[in-house]
């Protein structure tokens, strides 16, 4: 029976070690820099096991029940915490969750600081205290070793962090039931404590077979709307959330459109360059796969073809074959005149023969290198030789406020391969101020153009006005072997974000 | 109750037996990568066939004439046919032993991607390299000139930003200096780049700067930083701070294989300053493609219109007043031919003179680094750890490797998680015994390559080795010449230099450093010297050099 107890002294103590080492592991799994992270929630699991040690001196009776108690808390809490964890990070700011964790480090840590307090307590009586110490605090660290070898070579690798939580939030309980049985409690609480044990156990239980669906929960709660579509393409994540009236589309987690104000987006991405060109016959949209600028274009109907170049199939097929998608681009996909490519849009535009009138890139934020790419000298030079001598085109260029010199940065770069440029900007709530730059071969006119919802030419005109906020600021020309550009989009939204 | 001593021994004796159990765990995981199934091959490349060369071979079979014959198929190769054909000189041949042209600049080539095998990229030139100008030019990489004379680069096969980070403590910076941690770390860096930037605008009475590439048009106010190495002068600068010194030493392991104390102090400043010494275009721009200088290679032969015979081995070379007798193998078809050249330019390494050529002396301070290579296909790039993203050139500090290299960094593509290739690296340069090293890697395992690659790159991407679906290693047995102190600026590279009769010579190691420029400079030297014994008129691509 002794060597039981010391055998659960060893036990706990790896239970106790596993539970920071998660914490540890998803911190920095989680919010990055594992220097900073593990150091802190070691730091502050050591101190919360001090509180716990310093907080068992108010034990004062029925320490064998309190002990099973404390294993049964402490198998719940500690084996949903990797659970918890990584639902609080979908459903929460980094700030929260930064919170929860150290809260969730500390009770998990002050539990654990009672267990070899109490334990020695059960124990003084029976053995002698030199021989006491030394067990247990000698298993105690074994146990720990045990835990650091177990834990990132077969725990983490082959059970992952949930259901190694679980794992080991079980083993406390089976320590609790354990001691319930070594120690006489009196039956009536015996009852209950076995029944919460079991209760425990299940929860435990249901959480390790579920485990990947805990993983996937959290990203779904993410948003806080209805998730009515979820796709997986080769390419990207693809979300589409529903209140109201109001339809998203999120690309891996960046917002693409709110169906309420979508309209203002594309009107002022496509009309100006449609109104610009004189013949605007042949147009090619680069990026765009949610078919709205289309919808836009085909409301020129001396537009003869339009040929849309998008990556993702996955977001085209979804855009022409989705009732509800499709209603929204007013089934633009299905148009006679319209040509759907799936292909990367700056190969697929270098190999091409063909010359445009009008020509709209709508490609994402240029937040990293190899998007930057496609708002490089090297590109627009290639556009430029696709583009028939009275053409004309648009780009959209991020926003002008909150990332003010990536804006201009794309301005220039498009002026010094030759174009004649007109940036122009819009409000669009659910995006903030936007901007665009309109450009040709030669210098035109300011356009002025209406569509049926936003613009008139009133605005058209007030859009290529920049206040003093938002007006030129010196910027590096973005090139291939040196992305200015990227390097100040990150900058500035990384600034935005902190704020 | 009780606990005995038995009791406790019984509980102690369970608990370790478990932790012995993790232990063993964690030795099984030692041999972790024999999960990971998928071919490993080691090229050891010309060793068997090379090593021909110390067997005696039987008389010739068949006899040819040809007026010059070029051994080897390296870039002072290619260049050299690159002038001759330029200047309407056709009736040459070159002769390579493998089975592929390029020497240095050889490639694989993969459904996912071609790949480099050693060389792989070209810094933009410095004015003195004016063949090398000349050269990209005719390449189609030089688009013309602007106003002050400055070449316009083909942006496309510039290499694409970002250029290079380096893995340190758990996160990945950008560019290749360590994060400083002392206020030692950063005054002596300053003070390293004020005296780098200083040599870099010295200039002596006849306008020559120090350092420059190709290094014969430096002057010979600094060549007495040949005589020391660079840790001797660190020492004397008083550089001691370890974030620099591994900078600098990663620097001659990457471009010489050499370490900081086996290579000269002017060699390895020459690294850093002689790159920037008249240096046009783009700060950092270089040239780099999937295949790395195997399209220089390649393109260069198509450009000289060269023709080549593979698989031939140039094993005894003797020249007389009237011609020179070069016995080839061919291992295609097994028979030897004696060719009867009026001149050969002999392009293959220094030390392989003395045993081919005969008359030829050994040239015992030309040494040479053993290096391997690693081409792995992955089924993706590995997961992106913290801090900067993937990049180009991709180094891990502290490790005795040199890192990888992304074969596909160059794509205009979007779709993410595509089959790529990367080239890893490493020079054995800690060790300067460098024929025992050479020895010990021509009979390393496949296994052993394996688990040092994969514990190499499983530092940065723990999940790296469950992508890998194809290992090919290539062991380059003297892949660079090791620019020790005294070899470059001392008197046996001067005495390799001079040409014979009727065999001239064309290699990088003639600089004591294995870089593009200086190859080309040796080719298109030797080139011109043949142009004229032979009175063909030429305009030279080289500047002349002075002093």
């Amino acid at each position: 029976m002794s060597v039981l107890i010391l055998i659960s002294v060893f036990i706990i103590a790896t239970c106790s070690l596993i539970y920071e080492l998660l914490a540890g592991t998803l911190a920095s799994y989680l919010l990055g820099d594992s220097v900073l992270q593990f150091s802190t929630v070691i730091g502050s699991y050591m101190f919360a096991l001090g509180v716990g040690a310093w907080l068992s001196k108010y034990i004062e009776n029925k320490v064998g029940e309190r002990f099973v108690q404390l294993e049964i808390a402490l198998g719940l809490i500690g084996g949903l915490s990797a659970t918890l964890l990584f639902l609080m990070f979908g459903a929460s700011s980094i700030g929260a969750f930064r919170f929860l964790l150290y809260i969730i480090v500390f009770i998990v840590g002050t539990l654990s600081g009672f267990e070899v307090p109490l334990l020695l307590r059960l124990l003084q009586d029976r053995v002698e205290f030199k021989d006491l110490v030394s067990h247990v605090l000698t298993l105690d660290y074994i146990g720990s070793l045990l835990a650091s070898l177990l834990f990132p070579l077969l725990l983490v690798p082959h059970l992952g962090l949930v259901r190694t939580s679980c794992l080991f939030g079980l083993v406390n309980l089976i320590v609790a039931v354990l001691f319930l049985r070594i120690f006489q409690v009196d039956k009536h609480r015996h009852f209950s404590l076995t029944v919460q044990a079991a209760i425990c156990f299940l929860i435990l239980t249901v959480t390790f077979i579920y485990a990947n669906r805990i993983t996937s929960y959290s990203e779904e709660s993410l948003y806080s709307d209805n998730i009515i579509i979820a796709k997986q393409s080769p390419y990207q994540r693809l979300i589409v959330t529903r209140k109201s009236d109001d339809i998203r589309l999120y690309l891996n987690n960046n917002l693409q459109f709110s169906s309420r104000d979508e309209y203002r987006y594309h009107e002022a991405l496509v009309h100006p360059a449609i109104a610009s060109c004189p013949h605007p016959k042949e147009v090619l949209v680069l990026g765009g796969g949610d078919g709205m600028a289309v919808r836009e274009i085909l409301r020129h109907p001396e537009v003869e073809h339009i040929t849309l170049v998008d990556l993702d199939p996955l977001m085209t097929k979804l855009f022409t074959e989705h009732e509800l998608l499709a209603s929204l681009n007013e089934h633009s996909f299905s148009s006679p005149k319209v040509e759907v490519i799936n292909d990367d849009a700056f190969i697929w535009l270098s190999r091409q023969d063909k010359k445009f009138d009008v020509v709209i890139v709508d490609f994402p934020d240029p937040s990293n290198f190899s998007v930057g790419k496609l708002y490089s000298t090297t590109f627009y030079r290639i556009l430029k030789a696709h583009l028939n001598p009275e053409g004309s085109a648009t780009v959209q260029c991020t926003s002008p406020m909150f990332a003010r010199q990536s804006f201009w940065c794309i301005v220039h770069t498009i002026g010094s391969v030759g174009f004649a440029t007109q940036p122009y900007h819009i409000y669009v709530p659910s995006f903030g101020e936007w901007g665009y730059c309109l450009l040709t071969h030669k210098p035109v006119p300011t356009p002025s153009c209406s569509a049926p919802k936003f613009l008139t030419e009133k605005i058209t005109l007030a859009m290529f006005d920049f206040p003093e906020d938002l007006k030129d600021i010196p910027a590096k020309v973005n090139y291939l072997h040196d992305q200015a550009l990227v390097r100040y989009y990150d900058r500035e939204w990384q600034a935005m974000m902190l704020q | 109750m009780n606990i005995s001593r038995r009791d406790f021994l019984k509980a102690a004796g369970a608990a370790l037996l478990s932790t012995g159990l993790g232990a063993w765990g964690f030795s099984s995981c030692r041999d972790k990568y024999s999960q990971y199934d998928f071919p490993v091959t080691v090229h050891r490349l010309s060793q068997k066939r090379g090593h021909h060369l110390l067997a005696v071979l039987g008389g010739p079979q068949r006899h040819q004439n040809i007026d010059t014959l070029i051994v080897g198929t390296g870039i002072a190769a290619l260049t050299c046919a690159w002038k001759l054909s330029k200047c309407g000189f056709h009736d040459y041949c070159l002769i390579e032993l493998e089975n592929q042209i390029g020497g240095n600049c050889r490639c694989a080539t993969y459904p996912e991607s071609r790949a480099p095998w050693a060389a792989h990229y070209l810094p933009t030139p410095t004015k003195e390299a004016a063949s090398t100008i000349e050269l990209l030019e005719d390449l189609g990489l030089i688009k013309g000139f602007n106003g002050t004379g400055e070449p316009i680069y083909d942006e496309l096969q510039l290499g694409h930003d970002p250029h290079e980070r380096l893995f340190q403590q758990g996160r990945w910076y950008e560019g290749f200096f360590p994060t400083v941690s002392s206020e030692d770390d950063s005054s002596q860096l300053e003070e390293f780049q004020q005296t780098i930037a200083k040599f870099t605008k010295q200039r002596d009475s006849k306008g020559r700067p120090p350092f420059t590439i190709p290094l014969c048009y430096a002057s010979e106010e600094a060549r007495y930083l040949d005589r020391i190495s660079m840790t001797e002068y660190m020492d004397r600068r008083g550089w001691t701070s370890y974030r620099l010194r591994w900078y600098v030493d990663y620097g001659c392991r990457d471009d010489f294989g050499t370490s900081l104390s086996t290579t000269s102090a002017w060699a390895a400043i020459n690294y850093f300053a002689g790159r920037h010494t008249n240096r046009s275009g783009p700060e950092d721009a270089l040239f780099t493609w999937p295949e790395g200088n195997a399209w220089f290679a390649e393109h260069i032969l198509a450009l000289a219109k060269a023709p080549v015979l593979l698989n031939t081995l140039a094993y005894r070379i003797e020249e007389d007043k009237r011609e020179v007798r070069v016995d080839c193998l061919d291992f295609n078809t097994g028979i030897v031919t004696r060719y009867h050249a009026k001149h050969v330019i002999f392009a293959g390494y220094t030390f392989l003179r003395s045993h081919i050529i005969a008359g030829e002396p050994k040239y015992p301070s030309f040494t040479y680094c053993p290096w391997a290579t690693a081409n792995l296909t992955l089924r993706h790039l590995p997961q992106e750890q913290p801090g900067f993203p993937i990049c180009w050139d991709n180094v891990i500090y502290d490790s005795p490797t040199l890192g990888y290299v992304v074969a596909t960094h160059q794509t205009l593509s979007q779709k993410p998680k595509q089959p790529t290739v990367i080239t890893w690296y490493r020079a054995y340069a800690e060790d300067s015994r460098v024929k025992r090293t050479r020895w010990k890697l021509l009979h390393r395992s496949a296994s052993a390559f394996k688990q040092e690659i994969l514990d190499d790159l499983s530092v940065p991407h723990p999940d790296l080795p469950s992508l890998v679906t194809r290992m090919e290693v290539m062991l380059l047995g003297h892949a660079m010449i090791r620019p020790i102190p005294g070899l470059i600026w001392g008197e046996e590279r001067q005495k390799a230099q001079q040409y014979r009769e009727r065999i001239l010579f064309a290699h990088s190691d003639l600089s004591g450093m294995s870089w593009f420029e200086e190859a080309q400079y040796h080719g298109v030297r030797a080139a011109e010297t043949l142009l004229q014994r032979k009175g063909i008129k030429f305009s030279s691509s080289l500047l002349p050099v002075e002093g």
